[in-house]
């Protein structure tokens, strides 16, 4: 389960961003009718429709094998927080006639018209995007139904209030920012690659800089949406908090950089301290109570060192896309722009993969971080799980298949981009916006 | 509500049968082509059938969805004691897809290409099989012994040969509504005649399979034997589905598409609806209280909650789909898809 979403995230990330950064390549055409935002808008929306099916056939997977693996799970949480999913059933629907429609559509309807089929094609991938992450936040905080604690059963079932659940609007904005950084910087980073190669500049010039403005602006925003997450995890899941953070006993609060969790002893080896930071960032003064491990009873934990080496990636990655972003903004004050810099080509290279990690990152730190709870507080993960002996093997099955599948996916877009000098510098015919 | 659930509940099946069955349908036709004539199959396949038809998978996605918030005990059921089948059918859409793409997208055209084929072609008949099996698994009836083994758990149900004959049925009629459907798109009149052929055979294929199904079910008096024949409802409209045959063969005649593969899509919605009907209230037959739609439904709220969703969801969808279709209505100009 988690492999196929971490594997279906990156997708879903995909899908929702690449659709934006068609539009305003097209944008871009229908204003100035320079040709190469034209073989830019149809390079990139091949890309959209490549990730749309990969997308949707991995998201077709994931909405059964929830019910497969989880069929205690999903009994009691699917009439609560089935809602969402049947909205992101719309969202996505919508997204697949309008990506027809802007597909097969150039040429048939008014060309604003169909640059606006484009847009639709992205509003609906972000509103799939915060749906599901709704449905997420409500695993980490549920709410929307009374618990009996003698029977077992869920009652008074209310759906609205189990989609407005108190993470929902934390998870989905950070996610959604994130969503943007990875895209924008991986694409950023393609293309950059390809300018230090030395192909045709003015496309991959123009490709590289739409893409770094979205991944800029969302990586600046993300560290202060990231600090919000953090302040709601404070209140609404302690335990979580203390184990992104090692902290094991309550009281004022360090923050921990680095540095290796030891379950055994109860401390951090190798650490760097910030006294009192922690205390600080969540409740603005240094001697604040933090509520710590120690809490909750050692199986009622999740695994402290995943948890906060997890998070400390995240932060890692996120200040280091951060910086490049202020970079990106100072540089093109200056008399050369941030593109025109091979160092700085190079560093956004190495930063296209950063921003998946970030996001592989952040998801195990908000799932592993819930463990040992599938429902926080309601339900453990082990009950949950199918009785069907032999399991394991369907979860092999489920890893083998999406490590397959990823490998074929790098395959495919490496083969594409190699093609990419083939299909897409400029060819002798003249292009105007029909 | 619960009524107007329902009722959306067999509609995203039967329209997942109709439109993701004519696109498998278009793989099992280029299965069933000689050699020679393939790779023309192959790019009239392409054609017909592009990127967004994976989209249809929205439909099953539809049927999972209200399952499990609207009759969550039902889809535990099902999700339990069908694990396998259903995983294979998902194998066989992750295949499909995959390969799918890769065949149209794949920038470099290599050797590569004739793998491609094979998985897509393959995949195509296993996922409708699949689906047949475990609607078959449905029809018969899930009773699980108490305290059951590996095999009588997770085998049994759709293990059978009953189950293997719904398979059967159900590809035919994926290749069925294909030929229908693509010998529209097919410009010249000898490959038309060729789909026809195709058509007729796996008409005859549905026909033979379909008889397998019920002397079966008499053969092993199923319970489904006695819901079907002692249905009026059904049996009628079974008689209408025979009906719309040579309905359709007459416009196929005349050239008129559209209505042919109106009628065809009537044949197999009246099929698909005389099943139902001999099942309601149950979704599956077997005496597991969970197989009920009225007993096994979620909360009022619940219900209420989702059928409205769906509401929103169709009022949303229905104009779009309009648009789509007004758009690309009659225009011959070739699309400039990319
Ligand atoms: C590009 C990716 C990315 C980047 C740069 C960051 N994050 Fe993040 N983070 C995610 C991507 C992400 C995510 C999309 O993977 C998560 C998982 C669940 C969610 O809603 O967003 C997440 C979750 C998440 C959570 C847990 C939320 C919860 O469980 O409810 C916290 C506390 C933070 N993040 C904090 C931060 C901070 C302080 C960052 C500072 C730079 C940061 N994140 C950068
Ligand atoms: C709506 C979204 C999600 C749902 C419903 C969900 C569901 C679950 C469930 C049921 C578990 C418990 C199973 C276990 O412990 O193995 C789990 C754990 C986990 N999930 Fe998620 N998840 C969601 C999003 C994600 C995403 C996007 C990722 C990754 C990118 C992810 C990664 C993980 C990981 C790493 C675990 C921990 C596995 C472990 O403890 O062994 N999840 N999730
Ligand atoms: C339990 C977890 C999840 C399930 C069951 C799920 C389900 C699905 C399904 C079924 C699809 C295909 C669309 C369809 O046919 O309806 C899909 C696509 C999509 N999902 Fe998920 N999803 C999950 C997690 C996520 C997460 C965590 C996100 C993240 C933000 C997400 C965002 C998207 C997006 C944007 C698409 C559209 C894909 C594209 O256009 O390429 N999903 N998802």
């Amino acid at each position: 389960m988690a492999m196929s979403l971490a594997f279906h995230i990156i997708f879903a990330c995909i899908g929702m961003v690449m659709p934006w950064l068609m539009t305003v390549a097209h944008f871009r055409w229908l204003r100035t009718g320079d040709a190469s935002y034209y073989r830019l808008t149809k390079a990139w929306s091949k890309g959209v429709a490549i990730f749309f099916v990969t997308g949707a056939v991995s998201g077709t997977v994931l909405s059964f094998e929830m019910g497969l693996l989880w069929p205690g799970f999903m009994e009691h949480a699917g009439p609560i927080f089935g809602m969402p999913f049947s909205l992101e059933g719309t969202a996505f629907f919508v997204e697949a006639i309008a990506l027809g429609l802007y597909l097969y559509g150039w040429k048939r309807m008014q060309r604003w018209v169909h640059w606006g089929t484009g847009v639709v094609v992205g509003i609906s991938g972000v509103a799939s995007g915060v749906l599901v992450v709704a449905a997420n936040g409500w695993m980490n905080s549920p709410s929307g139904f009374v618990f009996d604690e003698v029977t077992g059963t869920y009652g008074q079932v209310d759906p609205v209030a189990a989609l407005f659940n108190d993470a929902w609007l934390h998870q989905s904005l950070h996610m959604t920012l994130a969503a943007f950084v990875a895209t924008g910087f991986a694409v950023a980073g393609i293309h950059a690659w390809l300018l230090l190669k030395g192909r045709n500049r003015a496309f991959h010039l123009k490709a590289a800089r739409i893409a770094l403005v979205f991944a800029a602006v969302a990586a600046l925003l993300q560290p202060l949406s990231g600090h919000q997450a953090a302040d709601r995890v404070a209140e609404l899941q302690p335990t979580k908090l203390a184990a992104m953070e090692a902290h094991y006993e309550t009281g004022p609060a360090d923050m921990i950089i680095g540095g290796i969790p030891n379950d055994a002893t109860e401390s951090v080896d190798y650490a760097i301290r910030l006294p009192g930071m922690l205390s600080w960032l969540i409740h603005f003064d240094t001697e604040a109570e933090v509520a710590g491990l120690d809490q909750v009873a050692p199986a009622d934990r999740p695994n402290v060192p995943v948890v906060h080496f997890a998070y400390q990636i995240m932060i890692g990655l996120g200040m280091f896309l951060a910086a490049l972003s202020v970079g990106f903004f100072v540089l093109n004050r200056s008399k050369t722009p941030a593109l025109a810099r091979r160092w700085y080509l190079k560093a956004l290279v190495l930063a296209a993969p950063m921003g998946f990690l970030a996001v592989e990152a952040g998801w195990t730190v908000t799932e592993v971080g819930r463990q040992p709870w599938i429902i926080y507080g309601y339900m453990r993960t082990a009950d949950a799980v199918t009785a069907m002996p032999g399991i394991q093997y369907s979860f092999y099955a489920f890893t083998a298949l999406y490590l397959v599948l990823s490998l074929l996916v790098t395959l495919l877009m490496v083969r594409q981009i190699r093609m990419v000098p083939v299909l897409y510098d400029p060819a002798p015919v003249s292009l105007q916006p029909a | 509500m619960i009524y107007f659930v329902i009722f959306c509940l067999f509609a995203s099946l039967t329209l997942y049968v109709l439109f993701a069955g004519a696109d498998f349908g278009a793989g099992i036709l280029e299965l069933l082509t000689p050699r020679s004539r393939r790779s023309y199959v192959a790019s009239l396949t392409t054609r017909a059938i592009g990127p967004v038809w994976e989209a249809n998978h929205v439909w099953l996605i539809l049927v999972i969805v209200i399952l499990f918030t609207g009759f969550p005990s039902l889809h535990t059921l099902l999700a339990n004691h069908l694990h396998l089948p259903i995983l294979f059918l998902l194998l066989g859409i992750i295949v499909r897809g995959t390969a799918f793409v890769f065949r149209h997208y794949d920038a470099v055209k290599d050797g590569l290409q004739r793998h491609y084929r094979n998985a897509f072609v393959y995949s195509s008949m296993l996922t409708p099989l699949c689906l047949g099996v475990i609607a078959g698994a449905g029809i018969r009836g899930i009773d699980i012994p108490e305290n059951p083994d590996f095999h009588a758990a997770y085998l049994a149900p759709w293990l059978n040969g009953f189950s293997f004959f719904v398979g059967l049925f159900t590809v035919s009629i994926c290749g069925y509504l294909a030929a229908v459907f693509i010998m529209g798109e097919e410009k010249s009149p000898a490959e038309r005649k060729r789909y026809a052929r195709q058509a007729t055979g796996l008409l005859l294929a549905m026909v033979g399979s379909g008889g397998l199904v019920f002397a079966t079910a008499y053969r092993e008096d199923l319970a489904f034997w006695g819901a079907f024949t002692g249905n009026a409802g059904s049996i009628g409209m079974v008689g209408l589905a025979t009906l719309s045959v040579p309905l359709m063969r007459h416009w196929l005649r005349q050239d008129r598409y559209l209505l042919a593969r109106l009628a065809a899509g009537g044949q197999v919605s009246l099929i698909l609806l005389a099943v139902y009907t001999a099942l309601f209230p149950h979704f599956v037959l077997g005496g597991h209280p969970a197989s009920d739609l009225l007993t096994a439904a979620a909360p009022d709220k619940t219900i209420n909650m989702l059928g409205g969703a769906l509401i929103v969801g169709l009022s949303i969808i229905g104009p779009s789909i309009a648009y789509l279709m007004w758009v690309f209505k009659g225009q011959k100009e070739s699309p400039d898809a990319s």
